[in-house]
């Protein structure tokens, strides 16, 4: 096969754009926090439509406004809360793979609901690991292009494979559904029992408002308030998912880019087959959490597995 | 051995019955050792050991028969490592908490910095931010609570103490400890093939610099 070097142009980053992939793992014990993609099944299907393994490196962003040129053909994906993009001016919908060529600009024009959408090339960045991993984390500078979002004339090197198909849907079941609130199912934490018993329905029947503090690091809940025997712990490890009490009775739901350890006790975890959903949630959506058992986490984990799975026959 | 689950993908052990942090350690090194399936990760604190696994290759049978067999032997993993010898600058420009601290404590300058230097310390764990390490040894003359509302920014290398610990900021971070003196040595760095130059269990000494030997040190 041939392999050619393509430049990604930064035309226009949006509102934050970063490399991510499956996070960085094996250095928890050194207090590094594991990153990664925020929505792991959009980002799984975007890698999936390019032929890359699940965890690789692709572009990840927040809303609307950017611009991408591309300096030689090559295949990519686009997957998340993308609506509407145009490639050279013109207006396309469809969310999958598509095929681009060289000196191409696409520009995303609508996400829609949804906040988080990515882009798969087929092929090999050409970017500098840091322990093990492409992700960026923006607290500390580390990975990614120079631990830094992108802006505006950054250019980033990846080594393409030529493009089998030049073009694939999603299809209907497989797109994830976004709308301005969703009910996320959580296990009980390990301090779940300090939550009063008042509080205990409160979580599970009202709706929490996504609050305007959020980030890669965590989501803050607002709207309803929660009390507990105390709001202090041991410092304990805490985990991308962990739903955190602290004393202003408002939970945090810790993200991709969460610190290895916290001193609130931690009531819930939000389950991995809903992570993506629910990081897919702006500024002011709602949101109701709903309990499960762990089996019923693993399952709906298997069947979104089996799903992303089908892309692969879907290429051939 | 108490367990409980952090998520679909975490469990943690967490013993009213071991409250040392080698008991952990020995735990994790067990774990991985003995191939624990699906094992991704770590994650230590004082006293309760985290794991980060795969959930499609997480098999809590297997879980329990290595708990069960594990025998801690009270050593320390790291304790046979050589000391860390850390040079520090106590003077004014890099310990802005100092005057603070004297006054908090009724010690002049100079019986903080012998107490601090005077003292074995050992690495319990890393975490606050990448590549921070807290140490348990500090004596218990220099013991402060964390400070009522934290400083914006600490600059790197600072060593600061709060507490019975010392730890020491990898970069410029905001933080609540007492800064009493800065390293010019680097203790972390992400692109290097080893990125972490002490390990936990490892023990520590401070030894004192001036800040003509600060502004020439090199690795």
């Amino acid at each position: 096969m041939n392999f050619t070097i393509t430049m990604i142009e930064v035309v226009q980053p949006g509102t934050l754009a970063t490399i991510q992939d499956g996070g960085r793992k094996g250095y928890m014990s050194y207090g590094i926090p594991r990153s990664g993609f925020m929505d792991p099944y959009s980002a799984a299907l975007a890698n999936q439509l390019v032929g890359n393994p699940v965890g690789s490196p692709l572009l990840e962003f927040f809303g609307r406004g950017a611009a991408l040129r591309f300096h030689t053909g090559c295949m990519l994906a686009i997957t998340g809360a993308v609506r509407k993009f145009s490639l050279n001016g013109t207006i396309r919908q469809e969310i999958g793979a598509l095929a681009v060529y060289a000196g191409d600009v696409l520009k995303i024009l609508d996400i829609g609901y949804g906040n988080i959408w990515y882009l798969a090339v087929a092929g090999e960045w050409k970017v500098e690991e840091v322990m093990g991993s492409l992700a960026t984390y923006l607290p500390t500078a580390m990975g990614g292009l120079h631990g830094r979002p992108l802006k505006k004339n950054d250019q980033i090197e990846v080594e393409v494979r030529p493009a089998k198909n030049d073009r694939i849907r999603i299809p209907e079941d497989m797109q994830p559904y976004y709308g301005q609130s969703a009910t996320i199912r959580v296990l009980a934490g390990p301090e779940f029992h300090w939550l009063d018993p008042q509080s205990v329905d409160l979580f599970f029947s009202r709706a929490f408002t996504i609050g305007f503090h959020s980030n890669r690091m965590g989501y803050r809940l607002g709207g309803v308030h929660l009390a507990a025997s105390g709001y202090d712990i041991p410092s304990r490890t805490v985990v991308r998912g962990t739903v955190q009490l602290p004393s202003s009775g408002e939970p945090i739901v810790l993200m991709a880019d969460c610190q290895v350890t916290g001193g609130y006790p931690r009531i819930a975890s939000v389950i991995s087959a809903d992570i993506g959903t629910f990081a897919q949630l702006a500024p002011g959506n709602r949101v109701r959490f709903r309990e499960v058992e762990a089996n019923t986490a693993l399952s709906v984990l298997r069947r979104q597995e089996e799903k992303i799975g089908q892309i692969s026959r879907i290429r051939k | 051995m108490r367990y409980h689950y952090l998520s679909d993908h975490a469990i943690e052990v967490q013993d009213e019955g071991h409250r040392d942090f080698g008991f952990y350690l020995a735990l994790g090194n067990f774990l991985k050792m003995n191939h624990l399936s699906g094992l991704e990760d770590l994650s230590y604190t004082k006293t309760s050991l985290a794991v980060l696994f795969d959930p499609f290759r997480f098999d809590e049978a297997q879980w329990k028969s290595l708990l069960d067999i594990f025998e801690y032997d009270g050593s320390i993993a790291g304790s046979m490592l050589p000391e860390a010898i850390i040079p520090v600058c106590y003077e004014a420009e890099f310990a802005p908490d100092m005057k603070v601290l004297t006054h908090q404590l009724g010690l002049d300058r100079q019986a903080v910095i012998d107490a601090h230097q005077a003292a074995l310390y050992t690495v319990v764990m890393y975490g606050f931010v990448p590549g921070f390490f807290y140490m348990d040894g500090l004596p218990g003359i220099l013991e402060i609570p964390r400070k009522s509302s934290p400083s914006l920014s600490i600059p790197e290398g600072s060593v600061a103490i709060a507490g019975l610990q010392c730890g020491i900021y990898p970069r410029e971070v905001p933080g609540g400890w007492y800064v009493i003196g800065r390293t010019p040595r680097s203790f972390f760095d992400p692109g290097a093939s080893s990125p972490f130059q002490v390990e936990v269990g490892q023990r520590v000494r401070f030894t004192a610099i001036t800040s003509h030997e600060f502004y020439h040190y090199h690795d």
